[in-house]
């Protein structure tokens, strides 16, 4: 994105808070605790709705402004630690989930983490299960945002091949559409990658029929 | 000061820390509409904020290359570089320009 967009959207008011987060082990609750609370003093919760009804009207409908909360990777420690935390604050929370990662058996979960540039927090879990499992994302998919962050955690590029796109894009959404029973509404890649960066993106999230690109200096709406 | 701010900036734990951003929203389809803002200061004040690291991170860049290189022709900000400009107003001011705190 180049500075003058940026320049022309923050005066336009087309922009829109975040916080993102990765793991949320246990042993920093105390920080996550402050955060949120001083965040629900601050802003709003959003949930898809509310980011669709800003697009289509231009207006933001709350009294505060919106602060998107997301966590990235599909870890547990996001549905022991930072769930809780959510719902305290009336926070919704946007978890993009590596359907890869979450699809693992716990004893190979360490090494791929380790293959697939996802960090893990040392020794948190005995049983060696680290992602979320696919009852705990139904379970946050009632109150929260469940989104996309490709299916083995991969990185876009210009080169990447057109048959790992698919696999990224598209076959995540499967994996969702299988566990889920519903597709879901917003794709990431890592280091927040846009549409401009691979010229098949456009195609395979239209295929995938997901709504929003979401990156990390903006959201780009597909539909 | 840029260099301050990035030195303070790289000793987070992306990991496991929540990282304040400011994502610009852009619409793809064909209608899109025109966002009204709910605060016009609060834009503009991050914007002017946005202009101003831009500049001082510029001009740092251009001195270390310069340094480097006497010859050396100064780059156009990458994405990276906005990013990082991005990133640093936001961990300054994330809540500051909707506060007037």
């Amino acid at each position: 994105m180049h500075i003058q967009e940026i320049h022309r959207s923050l005066r336009s008011g087309g922009f829109i808070r975040a916080a993102h987060y990765h793991n949320t082990p246990e042993k920093r609750l105390p920080e996550y605790e402050k955060e949120l609370a001083l965040y629900a003093n601050h802003f709003s919760s959003v949930t898809l709705e509310d980011l669709v009804r800003y697009y289509d009207t231009g207006v933001w409908h709350k009294e505060k402004p919106g602060l998107i909360i997301s966590l990235f990777n599909g870890y547990r420690n996001n549905y022991d630690v930072m769930l809780p935390l959510l719902e305290k604050y009336g926070f919704v929370g946007w978890f993009f989930c590596a359907t890869e990662f979450v699809d693992l058996s716990p004893e190979v979960q360490k090494a791929y983490a380790a293959e697939h540039t996802l960090s893990l927090v040392e020794h948190e879990y005995a049983d060696g299960r680290y992602a979320l499992n696919w009852s705990e994302i139904e379970e946050i998919d009632a109150q929260h945002v469940i989104a996309s962050h490709t299916r083995s955690h991969k990185q876009v590029s210009p080169s990447t091949p057109n048959n790992v796109l698919h696999q990224e894009i598209v076959g995540s959404q499967q994996d969702f559409i299988e566990h889920l029973g519903h597709a879901v509404e917003v794709f990431t890649w890592l280091y927040g990658a846009t549409n401009a960066d691979n010229p098949m993106v456009h195609e395979y999230v239209t295929e995938a029929n997901y709504r929003f690109l979401y990156g990390n200096c903006g959201i780009q709406k597909m539909r | 000061m840029m260099k301050r701010i990035q030195d303070r900036l790289k000793k987070r734990e992306y990991a496991e820390q929540g990282i304040p951003v400011l994502l610009m929203l852009e619409d793809l389809t064909e209608n899109p509409a025109d966002f009204s803002p709910q605060d016009p200061f609060e834009g503009e004040v991050l914007s002017n904020l946005i202009e101003e690291f831009a500049a001082l991170y510029e001009a740092e860049k251009s001195q270390a290359e310069k340094g480097q290189d006497e010859k050396a022709e100064v780059r156009e900000l990458t994405e990276d570089d906005i990013g990082k400009i991005i990133e640093a107003v936001t961990a300054k001011y994330f809540i500051f320009a909707s506060t007037g705190v």
